[in-house]
């Protein structure tokens, strides 16, 4: 494949011309109730084109392998019609030419058992969650993804690479009279099967939540203080500050990037954030992204100063910051974007008691429900809560949906805990500017955190 | 290509239906007032579903030309599969929709350059300090199924769309105006002269107080109200029995100034004849003068239910959706029927409130049960007068008691995701602010 996509690059007129080509394969299995909602082992196969030509930029997606050479040549062309016309010229930051294979070493390989196996496997999760009083509606879900790449640019790199990720997912939907909740929770999410084997407990555990809910109480709207489970504030770092940390979405607002250069105090001294696609073990693992660069660690805030970004070759060359390794894109109809890998709040010194004890009237909010940012702003959901009175947790909660600014947010964090975990199933939605790419080889991890205000706006 | 394979499929199967998909598409994309990149592709997808011994198979891939993998997929997946009470759709008559235009088709890219470069100058005379973006795109979509029951569907459809958006100076969000055609349409003035007036109410930042008030939903919110109602209406949560609207058919649950159409017939962007199983769509009323008329069904859930479908059967979801994905019941083009206020009439008549032009955090609000609790953007509203964009502001209600009571309707109509909508002016709604 390598030689092909090598052969054809060479009838490129851009400058700088890149190709890459996947050959995918998805597990899904899907159940609501006793019911199988799909069952499949399906393929994809497609490539991606980019050049350059004159600081101009263009790109081509294309399904047949036979049109590869005529998506070249039109992608090339475009390039040139690009680079008449733009103003100030692209250019792409220096990276190391690679060669070889960069692949996947799981500790159980989810393509060693089989169909029926998996299948058997989420059936009996699901049989557990049916007995649990008041749920009425289980979706659950295995799936694992292996992408196979390939890629070839015309600066000499050409490399073979996979991706791999398993996970079981479920969400429980409890009901009493007319009250209609529900809470998730995810396994696996990294290239090892073992993490989808015997969890019956946790499961069972959010299934009960669920089924709690229905008749806990709906909160208050308004300001207060609040503790952060660590897959609440993941979310929240993700979503608040790691999309303000890719270079992409920064290049296209000047405003915006002017309040977050390198050296902006964001938070307390205690506040340390980090991208890191090396570790494999999480859900953003990986050894080269899709570009060719190399994966790597990035500091992204150090001591509550704003140490760092995510990159493209682009962004790096136009920033002139170094090249971080973070362009992926999630399927071969894609152009690769920046994306977060793992990101991570570092752990702290604080207990999750010391968190509770400090807080007169404020909240508790567990597990994550959806997420959303648009700018400094940000709003997300959460599974569950309790209400904490006078540094003690209290009565359970439903409904509830926090809300504020970015930067007002990060200066309020004000402890963080010492039990840092990551998330086990990765997710984001980004677009980018093109179509929105759900990367579910994104990771996130943060230990529990304390922040001293936030907006709740529950039912009413 | 796909007779040969449905013919394949017959020897193996008692019942197959394909699902084919090309698009070929080309955009021109500025950002901050520079050509960004051109992007052009040509790509497709397939998915079959199979019934053997009564039971469900599925395959799915990127293109027709390895016809043998789909088929041992499928069987594959049949081996497991459950038993389903329904048959693929069957031959009938479609009615005619032509959303296609051969000038779209062969619209010249140096032509998409022109009127982003002429938009760009436009925004820049009257708004010079900002960093301004734009996507002008055309695409072309063909879609074919095919089932052993005879059906053989085939739409061809067409867009040109044009996007701009820009940062609010000082924050993180973006205004934005869009305008999408069927067939080429000349430089689109008036979105470019309402972004410039919506980006001039930006300037200033404020915060409402904490108390219910009157919300101007603009028809980019419009959807958030479409979605939870059309979740509230579909057959999946008819049959789980956890919709809200259960036991509401033919009774009163919206005001009676909303008239709610799913209508895939007339000539619009997102106009089809037939759904993603090939069944022929329909003109309906979903919501007549607020009361309850009519609910979503594909081939699933209208089985489950004793009912035939409505040719709401549509790959699509509020993530993900696309050809691979299995069809579930979704409006196929929305139209909430105009009245006769409008958008300036409205901001003049309150005294306090807001206009509401979006909601973060909508998918995490439990909006199945018609419970809307979103970030809240838009602009505030005081004395008559537009006095800046929201800040720090949340909105929370549900729209079964809040869009009960409804002041006015606007005569204009805009385009907002799933369907066309005009301006709702809703009595008052929870406002979260300082």
């Amino acid at each position: 494949m390598l030689e092909k996509l090598e052969a054809a690059l060479g009838s490129s007129k851009a400058d700088y011309t890149d190709v890459r080509y996947e050959d995918n394969r998805r597990v899904s299995i899907s159940y609501e109730n006793r019911e199988l909602r799909r069952l499949s082992a399906t393929t994809g196969r497609g490539g991606h084109v980019r050049c350059y030509t004159k600081g101009g930029k263009a790109i081509h997606s294309f399904s047949r392998l036979e049109d590869l050479e005529k998506g070249i040549k039109q992608c090339a062309a475009d390039s040139d019609i690009a680079g008449s016309h733009r103003k100030r010229k692209l250019s792409l930051a220096p990276t190391e030419v690679l060669r070889g294979q960069f692949m996947v070493s799981p500790k159980k390989d989810p393509r060693d058992w089989p169909l029926a196996e998996k299948h058997e496997l989420l059936k009996h999760y699901r049989d557990l969650l049916m007995d649990v009083p008041k749920v009425v509606v289980i979706n659950g879900s295995y799936t694992d993804w292996y992408s196979h790449r390939w890629f070839v640019s015309s600066e000499g790199t050409a490399i073979e690479y996979d991706l791999l990720i398993s996970n079981i997912g479920f969400q429980i939907t409890a009901k009493e009279g007319d009250v209609v909740q529900w809470t998730g929770l995810s396994v696996g999410g990294s290239d090892d099967y073992g993490k989808l084997l015997d969890r019956e407990e946790d499961f069972l555990a959010r299934g009960r939540i669920a089924a709690e809910l229905t008749t806990a109480d709906q909160l208050p709207v308004g300001n207060f203080p609040v503790i952060l489970d660590s897959d609440e504030a993941a979310v929240f770092i993700h979503e608040a500050f790691g999309h303000l940390s890719e270079a992409d979405g920064l290049q296209d607002n000047p405003a915006f990037l002017a309040k977050l250069q390198i050296g902006a105090k964001l938070g307390s001294e205690i506040l340390n954030v980090t991208d890191d696609g090396t570790i494999l073990a999480a859900p953003g693992g990986h050894l080269v992204d899709d570009e060719g660069v190399r994966t790597r660690r990035t500091e992204l805030i150090k001591n509550g100063v704003l140490a760092g970004r995510m990159h493209s070759r682009e962004t790096a060359a136009e920033f002139g910051e170094p090249l971080s390794g973070n362009m992926r894109a999630v399927g071969p109809r894609f152009t690769p974007i920046v994306r977060m890998s793992n990101i991570f709040i570092e752990s702290g010194t604080s207990t999750f008691e010391e968190m509770v004890a400090s807080i007169d009237h404020g909240y508790y909010l567990v597990g994550a429900k959806g997420g959303q940012t648009s700018g400094d702003a940000f709003t997300f959901g959460a599974q569950y809560g309790y209400e904490i009175k006078k540094g003690k947790l209290g009565r359970l909660l439903r409904d509830l949906n926090m809300s504020g600014e970015l930067f007002e947010t990060l200066q309020n964090i004000s402890m963080i805990g010492d039990d840092l975990e990551f998330a086990e199933r990765g997710g984001c939605g980004k677009g980018g500017g093109g179509p929105m790419q759900l990367n579910a080889k994104s990771g996130k991890g943060a230990p529990h955190i304390k922040i001293n205000k936030v907006t709740i706006g529950g039912a009413r | 290509m796909i007779e040969k394979l449905l013919n394949a499929s017959l020897e193996l199967f008692d019942d197959s239906e394909i699902y084919y998909k090309e698009e070929v598409n080309t955009s021109v994309r500025y950002g901050n007032g520079d050509l960004r990149s051109i992007s052009s592709n040509r790509i497709s997808g397939v998915m079959m579903r199979v019934k053997m011994g009564g039971k469900l198979g599925i395959a799915s891939a990127t293109t027709l030309d390895d016809p043998l993998s789909l088929l041992e997929q499928a069987a594959e997946s049949a081996r497991y599969g459950d038993e389903i009470p329904y048959s693929f759709s069957v031959a009938a008559e479609f009615p005619e929709v032509k959303p296609y235009s051969q000038e779209t088709s062969d619209y010249p890219t140096e032509k998409m350059i022109e009127i982003c470069e002429k938009a760009k100058a436009d925004i820049l005379k009257e708004l010079p300090d900002i960093s301004i973006n734009i996507t002008v795109e055309k695409e072309e979509e063909n879609i074919q199924i095919a089932t052993s029951g005879g059906t053989r569907a085939q739409q061809a459809e067409t867009g040109l769309s044009f996007v701009v958006s820009a940062p609010i100076r000082g924050a993180g969000m973006s205004v934005y105006r869009f305008k999408t055609e069927i067939a080429p349409f000349e430089y689109p003035e008036e979105a470019v002269r309402e972004f410039i007036r919506r980006y001039r109410w930006t300037e200033n930042k404020v915060t409402p107080a904490t108390k219910r008030m009157p919300v101007i939903w603009a028809p980019q919110a419009m959807d958030m109200f479409a979605l939870a109602l059309c979740t509230g209406i579909s057959g999946e949560e008819l049959y789980k029995k956890t919709s809200p609207l259960m036991d509401k058919y033919d009774k009163q649950i919206l005001s009676e100034k909303l008239t709610l159409l799913d209508d895939p017939h007339s000539y619009r962007p997102g106009a089809r004849g037939f759904d993603d199983e090939g069944v022929p769509t329909e003109k309906r009323a979903l919501v007549q003068k607020g009361v309850l008329k009519s609910f979503l069904l594909d081939l699933r859930t209208g089985a489950k239910l004793g009912a035939r479908s409505s040719g709401n059967g549509f790959k699509r979801a509020l993530f993900g959706g696309g050809t691979g994905a299995m069809p579930n019941p979704w409006p196929a083009n929305l139209w909430l029927e105009p009245d006769d206020s409008s958008l300036d009439e409205m901001i003049a008549s309150l005294d306090e409130g807001i206009l509401l032009t979006g909601g973060m955090g909508f998918h995490s609000s439990n909006y199945s049960q018609g419970h809307i609790a979103v970030r809240a953007v838009g602009y505030m509203i005081e004395k008559g007068q537009v006095t800046g964009r929201l800040e720090g502001t949340m909105l929370s209600g549900n729209i079964y008691e809040e869009f009960k009571h409804v002041r006015a309707v606007s005569k204009e109509i805009e385009q907002g995701h799933g369907g066309f909508y005009p301006y709702v002016l809703v009595e008052e709604m929870q406002v979260v602010g300082k």
